[in-house]
């Protein structure tokens, strides 16, 4: 701006940035730790989770859990940048399955090699993905329509491809993916930590992250000030294709498998952790930490419910309860957020009517 | 005297039609450098029209715009924010979830510092601030602190966020749609004291509202639109009467419109 | 009737399970209705023009099994002078249901119905006796009036199961185990087979404590439930499955502990259905050690052959299929390889 147009700047005259009054700024400030109340309810559930079970705090307990949470945290990460930008693809659980369909189908029916079985797993997932973001982004489809087809579509494309045989035994080398560990902590796991940290940069640091904002809190005024409403979304759903690819491949690799029952419900988990995470689903607001507390919230409890030897069913309804006061949380903050602030009326004035104001201290 | 700076925004015969409807009908108009320019017209005269033409977010039909003396042929709006022209829409066009300084950066991010942050496409908020915050300083501007999100912030001081965005990207041609619609008084104040003060920097405006309190308050000169022809091209004086305006704009009154008569 | 209060997520979770599932109105209609394979008895004296006919309603056609089950069935009606006709009905229920009012209303002989919803079948079954058609039903004996059913002996499979696991459990740990299960209780099959395991299981050998229970039926859930299971109880012995593909998940997540040669032998994954994968891994030596399997060949052929005693008025026209037990004894082993021989020469 400056380098640009340095002509009719005035001198600087005395800062005049008052600060905001009292219950705005509470409301901030708490909005912005949505994800930190996630964080402490994390920590009190680990709390509880340990006293229960022994087995809990353990060193390989909680590499499992990250193992565990892994698929559904890397999926989540461009998941989320799609609502936060007003969209969403709960075709991510039928795209990892035929991700893996098209895997096993290359190299065990077309004898192909490994790596070709990769590439062509990818591709499909980066494709499928690109169909959902050219029908949605470009022709204005709804994204709910396009992707709940995509949940359908997705799948029967898998069982059309395998006639429902499971295809077995990939070898040492692809085993790794799935069960290899790096420095001690299992692959599955540094790939989506290392991707978190890139979303991070993505979400915080780089202008795209105000821009996915942008289109998801006002599309049209987004699009009026050129942010690329159109080009954004559309990356997304094929970085949201080619994640749940990646993501069916890391679970196929540790199964040994290209299983059918992979990616069943993994849309929903994906949902769950990033409206836990405090995304707005219209989009618009949302912590990428928060998605990652969310993530394992998730994990924890039911990771914790197993040790426990509780139900699946108790699990289902904690994440509810979770799920409604997130929803609350975030309507009560929204309330807070648009209440107007109160500024310095003395100085307002004066400024209005020309006066000179009083130093403080007199 | 303001006739005495140079004209930064000419239009010359500008005619734009919409199917069988004639929008805009061979309109001249001038703005110079300091100089604030009403534009009043009744529904329908053809105001937003002409504001788009000269944003770049329509072609016009016949004629020709002009910047600094140079004449321009703007594609889409990023064309006329090159030139220099800064529009503040109707609809503010502001993202209430972010923040004050996200939103005058929005889509012009300063990346760095330095050349790696720079081609990783890092965010150099804190010079971001810095800039904007100096901005406010210089236009006189009080406002929440930086980091308060827009959706916080009551219409008049929103009014001033996008004001001073096209401001301070502009620096030089403005065009205000609308700006004080729906204010309070103590808003509209903050709007149009800006206003004013923008013209010390050497701002050319062209200021478009129904209130002909307002127009007649901040405006150097008032070009009227009626039935998409300028009718009335003066000076501001002392005697100009807001009756007289909105006879021109109803059309109960012939104007004048040769360039720079004042009204006696 | 439990079986049928399910959902349809429900019901597809439970495709592996030998009450097989359905996948309710979601991956397209293919709907059109096909005659299947054509016969027509024209000149049969006496009798209706398609009374040679019987039709094999197992509509849940993409499911892997399935070609064994049609192969079976195939075979039994050429050996009895009769033509088979298939389902269509890709798992649709409408589809289904139009295929059968086609069938009554050109009087085959009779149909032997996996019913895609209890509720939509008792007009049929009216219907196809009305028109002379015998009417009988898979998988389930609960809907009234059939004229004969074919059904699964779960609990004399879980009992198979669960007495040769006792017996390893007596064999290689002493009588002393400890016992985790992978459930899905919302099904009788479920409930059948695992708690008649655990009974038959616990009368071999008292000391097998269950530590452990979850619902998990598929490979996919089963790997992150056995995960965490195997987390609160290192020294788990054993896991039950509900289904076969449990049992590859809860081997993979045992793996993934990286268990030494000795901690492999005290432990024993059982599970029920009979899949390839799990004869092959039985077969191998693998921890996956047993599967109450049923034949899906035979299936198929005694479905066939209950219909055709039905419409000739021959016995039986109930059948209660039994399970075989594949599992690592010498008779076992048998067993699995005679299975693998079996069906790989049918799917190839």
């Amino acid at each position: 701006m400056t380098a640009r147009r340095t002509k009719g700047r005035l001198p600087l005259q005395a800062p005049q940035i008052l600060p905001a009054g009292g219950a705005r700024q509470v409301a901030g400030r708490l909005a912005a730790y949505q994800s930190g109340g996630l964080f402490v309810a994390l920590i009190l559930l680990s709390f509880f989770f340990s006293l229960q079970s022994g087995n809990f705090f353990t060193r390989s307990n909680l590499l499992v859990v990250l193992l565990q949470v892994s698929i559904v945290g890397l999926v989540a990460i461009p998941g989320s940048m799609l609502v936060l930008s007003g969209y969403v693809d709960l075709s991510v659980g039928s795209v990892s399955v035929l991700a893996v369909a098209v895997f096993g189908d290359m190299v065990k029916v077309d004898h192909q090699s490994i790596a070709v079985g990769i590439v062509a797993a990818l591709a499909a997932g980066a494709g499928w993905g690109l169909m959902n973001g050219f029908l949605i982004s470009y022709l204005d489809f709804s994204p709910i329509v396009v992707t709940l087809g995509g949940y359908a579509g997705a799948r029967g494309a898998a069982e059309a491809i395998t006639h429902d045989v499971t295809q077995f035994g990939f070898g040492n080398a692809f085993g790794e993916l799935g069960n290899g560990l790096v420095l001690g902590i299992p692959v599955p796991g540094v790939i989506f930590l290392v991707l978190f940290l890139a979303g991070c940069y993505v979400w915080y640091a780089m202008p795209v992250g105000r821009h996915m904002t942008a289109i998801g809190a006002d599309k049209a005024a987004a699009r009026a000030l050129g942010v690329g409403a159109r080009r954004i979304p559309f990356v997304l759903y094929v970085m949201s294709g080619l994640a749940s690819a990646a993501g069916g491949l890391m679970f196929c690799s540790e199964l040994d498998g290209a299983s059918l029952s992979i990616g069943i419900g993994l849309e929903l988990q994906v949902l769950t952790a990033i409206l836990l995470g405090g995304v707005a689903f219209s989009g618009g607001r949302g912590s990428l930490w928060g998605v990652l507390f969310g993530v394992f919230f998730v994990g924890v409890l039911n990771n914790g419910l197993v040790l426990m030897n509780v139900g699946p069913y108790f699990a289902n309804l904690a994440v509810g309860i979770v799920l409604v006061f997130a929803a609350s949380a975030d309507a009560f903050y929204r309330r807070l957020e648009g209440m107007p602030v109160r500024v310095d009326e003395i100085k307002e004035q004066a400024e209005l009517t020309g006066t000179p104001t009083p130093e403080p201290g007199g | 005297m303001a006739t005495e700076h140079p004209v930064v925004l000419e239009v010359q015969e500008v005619t734009k039609r919409f199917g069988p409807v004639t929008a805009l009908r061979e309109v001249d108009l001038q703005i110079r450098a300091g100089e604030v320019v009403g534009l009043i017209g009744d529904n329908g005269a053809g105001k937003s029209t002409l504001v788009n033409i000269v944003c770049g977010a329509l072609r016009p039909d016949e004629g020709r715009v002009f910047v600094d003396g140079e004449q321009r042929h703007f594609t889409d709006p990023s064309d006329a924010r090159a030139a220099g022209i800064e529009t503040v829409f109707q609809n503010l066009a502001l993202i209430p979830t972010l923040n004050i300084w996200e939103n005058i950066y929005l889509r012009r991010e300063d990346c760095g510092p330095g050349p790696v942050a720079h081609a990783l496409r890092r965010m150099n908020k804190r010079a971001m601030r810095r800039h904007v915050e100096e901005g406010f300083e210089s236009l006189g501007v009080t406002l929440p602190p930086l980091r308060t999100k827009v959706a916080a912030l009551s219409g008049g001081q929103r009014q001033q966020v996008a004001v001073t965005r096209a401001v301070l990207w502009g620096s030089h041609i403005v065009l205000m749609d609308e700006p004080a619609a729906a204010l309070g008084v103590r808003q509209t104040e903050l709007v149009l004291s800006l206003v004013t003060r923008l013209k010390a920097h050497g701002v050319g405006l062209l200021f478009i509202s129904h209130n002909m309190q307002h127009v007649l308050r901040v405006s150097d000169r008032i070009a009227v639109l009626f039935l998409g022809r300028k009718v009335a091209d003066f000076a501001v004086g002392e005697a100009t009467k807001a009756s007289e305006l909105v006879a021109l704009m109803t059309g109960a009154a012939a104007g004048d419109v040769s360039a720079a008569k004042a009204l006696p | 009737m439990p079986e049928n209060s399910e959902t349809p997520l429900e019901q597809k979770i439970a495709r592996s399970v030998s009450r097989r599932g359905f996948v309710a109105g979601a991956a397209g209609t293919f709907g059109a209705l096909t005659l299947g394979r054509a016969g027509s008895a024209f000149g049969a004296v006496g009798h209706h023009a398609n009374s040679k006919q019987v039709a094999f309603a197992q509509p849940d056609t993409s499911f892997a099994g399935y070609p064994l089950l049609l192969n079976g069935a195939e075979k039994e009606a050429k050996s009895r002078g009769y033509t088979l006709l298939e389902s269509h009905a890709n798992a649709q229920l409408s589809a289904q249901v139009s295929e059968l009012n086609t069938w009554i209303a050109q009087k085959i002989g009779g149909v032997i119905v996996l019913p895609l919803d209890n509720n939509a079948m008792l007009p049929l079954i009216k219907k196809a006796h009305a028109n002379g058609v015998k009417f009988l039903d898979y998988s389930d004996n609960a809907l009234p009036g059939t004229d004969g059913w074919v059904i699964f002996n779960n609990l004399g499979g879980a009992k198979l199961v669960g007495t040769w696991l006792g017996n390893w459990i007596n064999t290689t740990l002493s009588g002393n185990a400890k016992v985790a299960l992978l459930t899905h209780e919302v099904q009788k099959t479920g409930r059948d087979r695992i708690h008649g395991c655990v009974a038959a299981m616990q009368k071999v050998a008292p000391g097998a404590k269950v530590v452990a229970r979850h619902e998990a039926v598929l490979a996919a859930q089963a790997l992150p439930v056995a995960q965490s299971i195997l987390q609160a109880n290192p020294d788990l012995n054993v896991f039950i499955c509900i289904a076969d593909d449990g049992c590859l998940g809860a081997e993979k997540a045992f793996l993934q502990t990286h268990p030494s040669a000795a901690r492999q032998k005290q432990m024993c994954m059982v599970g029920f259905d009979g899949t390839v994968p799990v004869f092959d891994k039985i077969v191998a030596g693998s921890t996956i050690r047993a599967t109450g399997a049923l034949d899906l060949i035979g299936i198929g052929a005694a479905s066939v052959k209950a219909t055709i005693n039905a419409i000739e008025g021959k016995q039986p026209t109930k059948i209660n299929y039994p399970y075989t037990l594949a599992a690592q004894s010498p008779a076992g082993l048998k067993v699995a390889k005679d299975y693998l021989k079996r069906y790989k020469a049918v799917t190839g």
